[in-house]
């Protein structure tokens, strides 16, 4: 990959990203899903979502130590995870299912900005991603449509939406976003943009489920101006979530699986 | 390919993948092979980004290829510079998964693997392991896992 400062940041916070989704995932597989089956495919999305995250940092790092100190080493002030990746869900299958879907979709949206990067490294693990994504995005919408059939599941999912759809801004509420589109010329691309992108897909998609959409398109642009888990803020989950996956490595930094 | 190439690939043949009965080799993940007077160099593509075999594989090979080329040194590198499908299973693999209970259809028609009916559905996109995905025959009431084919 290039060795561009800019698109190093973009690809790390990516990366932060698809690693605290992946590591949510994990953390009770075995309770997650609603029967066997489900927790192996919560398995396979999770094995997915961390392999997404070894891709992006795989293009500027030379070894296994310079990604466990990126992922498990940086202070917490340093980390960049957008607050809709670091959204915790106690038991709760609808919410794990809304979080899932949204956050895919807004996923679906960098990887649509992120395919107009002129590098062809990040380009070839772009492909990859998207081709399993595609599959992960499908899946949650199956079980929201599932959940969504009777008048109790309908009302779990608009309440989980309620919960995580205001995260949405901050996934977008993003300098990286702007920086990275000067520095390409994608001078046409914002994070106003990308936003409203991600509304036109999702708001359908809560409308085919019977739901309400939890907040109108001008207060989410509104909010793009918050600062929040872009800007190292992050929610009251984070500290207990970092404490926990990184507790290893602080104690023993080198430290070498198998 | 020359003669060494041939002889490490031959090698690479014993290297069976962790999650399936078949070897690296006719699972269609070897990408390519450079030989060196000191060293061999193999790389590798996953199956799928997130495979957690990656470095046992890739400890299988350096294991074989040191042992059959004493003096040489092995290593192994993973491209994501290509995707692997499904289509890229030889043959002899192919028939392999089958004996084991794994459909293919890398010519875009499952059949079950214990009867041969087409009467099947899938029953989640999700298997025992990244690579596969889980369908249930209608004819002969079995779940059989086939190999995830993605675009």
């Amino acid at each position: 990959m290039q060795e561009n400062t800019v698109l190093i940041d973009f690809v790390n916070q990516w990366a932060e990203d698809e690693f605290w989704v992946g590591h949510l995932l994990t953390k009770k597989i075995y309770e997650y899903g609603p029967d066997l089956e489900e927790n192996i495919a919560i398995g396979s999305i999770s094995q997915d979502e961390i392999g997404h995250c070894r891709m992006l940092l795989n293009l500027h790092t030379t070894g296994e130590k310079q990604i466990d100190h990126l992922i498990y080493g940086k202070p917490p002030e340093q980390i960049k995870v957008s607050r809709l990746a670091e959204y915790w869900y106690e038991y709760d299958w609808a919410r794990l299912v809304m979080k899932q879907l949204i956050y895919d979709i807004c996923d679906g949206v960098r990887l649509s900005f992120g395919g107009e990067i002129p590098d062809s490294g990040l380009q070839d693990v772009l492909r990859l991603m998207k081709r399993e994504e595609a599959v992960h995005l499908e899946h949650w919408m199956e079980w929201a449509l599932l959940i969504s059939e009777d008048s109790q599941g309908q009302s779990l999912l608009q309440k989980a939406a309620g919960q995580i759809y205001p995260l949405i801004s901050d996934f977008f509420a993003d300098p990286l976003i702007e920086r990275v589109s000067a520095e390409y010329g994608l001078n046409s691309v914002s994070a106003k943009l990308l936003l409203k992108q991600c509304l036109d897909e999702l708001n359908p998609r809560l409308i085919q489920l019977g739901l309400s959409i939890p907040c109108p398109e001008q207060e989410m642009i509104g909010n793009l101006s918050v600062q929040g888990g872009r800007y190292g803020l992050h929610s009251s989950g984070f500290m207990p979530l970092y404490n926990e996956f990184t507790l290893v490595y602080r104690q023993n930094p080198d430290m070498v699986w198998g | 390919m020359d003669a060494e190439k041939q002889a490490v690939r031959e090698a690479l043949k014993s290297v069976e993948d962790p999650e399936l009965p078949v070897s690296i080799v006719d699972l269609g993940i070897v990408e390519n092979i450079d030989c060196g007077p000191e060293h061999i160099q193999v790389v590798l593509t996953p199956t799928f980004s997130g495979c957690p075999a990656l470095e046992h594989i890739r400890k299988l090979v350096i294991g074989v290829l040191e042992e059959q080329f004493p003096g040489k040194r092995a290593e192994v590198g993973w491209s994501f510079t290509s995707s692997w499908t499904s289509q890229k299973i030889s043959s002899d693999g192919e028939t392999a998964l089958k004996t084991y209970g794994i459909a293919l259809a890398a010519d875009g028609v499952v059949h079950c693997p214990y009867c041969g009916s087409k009467h099947i559905v899938r029953d989640s996109p999700f298997g025992s392991s990244l690579c596969k995905e889980i369908y249930y025959c209608k004819h002969c009431k079995n779940p059989f896992e086939k190999m995830k084919h993605l675009a």
